[in-house]
């Protein structure tokens, strides 16, 4: 399935672009999503390792299992305040 | 965004493009049995720390914010919640500027309220730690000499 993850910030600025699309197997994890991610871009791997996945604006574990109609945006540490 | 304010209940959380209004947002958490109104005004700094050297100060000439909107606004409800409910608040506020902001402004504004004083003090620095910890908000320093750094830090700030 085709999986859109949206990037913020320094995130976004790294990898010159506001979203990736990952090819991947149903019934992906959050984890290994992640993972899929950090190995398109390796320039900022360290940086996607230390996000968090939101799916459908809610921060989600590593287990959870995404969709293709799922929103997912992948969190940078956040610097509020 | 920026939308009209009134007394829309015990929590009211926003995010606005422009200078935080304070003033306006004192009556929102008026209550006439409440014993203490608590705000906490978080403001740009100009001064910061250097990730590669902490003796090394940066001189900041304005910040940006920056969010995923929709997120912010259910993270901010969420904790929000919890914390009326965790300090048996009467009322809460939170707001955060987006964009550019000068150095000496408001960024973040966090006012509550509650029958004894104690409760609202000790919910003020719970509410900003969570706000650090969770809701999806970045900041983008412009130093003086022209560099440019987006903050992701390894571990919530303590400041």
């Amino acid at each position: 399935m085709t999986v859109v993850v949206h990037l913020f910030a320094g995130l976004r600025d790294a990898t010159r672009r506001d979203r990736i699309v990952i090819e991947t197997d149903d019934h992906v994890t959050a984890a290994d999503l992640i993972a899929s991610v950090a190995r398109e871009i390796p320039a900022a791997a360290d940086l996607v390792h230390a996000c968090r996945l939101a799916v459908d604006d809610a921060y989600v574990g590593g287990d959870h299992v995404v969709t293709a109609d799922c929103r997912c945006d992948l969190i940078p540490p956040v610097s509020g305040g | 965004m920026n939308r009209s304010l009134g007394h829309s209940g015990p929590l009211h959380v926003d995010l606005t493009d422009g200078p935080i209004d304070v003033p306006a947002l004192l009556p929102l958490i008026a209550d006439p049995d409440v014993g203490a109104h608590a705000w906490f005004i978080g403001v740009t700094r100009r001064t910061t720390s250097s990730p590669d050297d902490p003796e090394q100060k940066l001189r900041t000439a304005t910040l940006h914010y920056e969010a995923q909107r929709t997120m912010a606004l259910s993270e901010l409800e969420s904790l929000g919640r919890d914390a009326i409910g965790r300090f048996a608040l009467t009322a809460l506020v939170m707001v955060h500027r987006l964009g550019r902001v000068p150095i000496g402004e408001a960024c973040v504004v966090v006012g509550c309220s509650s029958p004894h004083r104690a409760d609202s003090l000790d919910a003020l620095p719970w509410v900003m730690a969570a706000l650090k910890r969770s809701v999806p908000i970045w900041k983008q320093e412009s130093y003086e000499d022209g560099q440019t750094q987006w903050v992701h830090p390894a571990r919530p700030e303590t400041s």
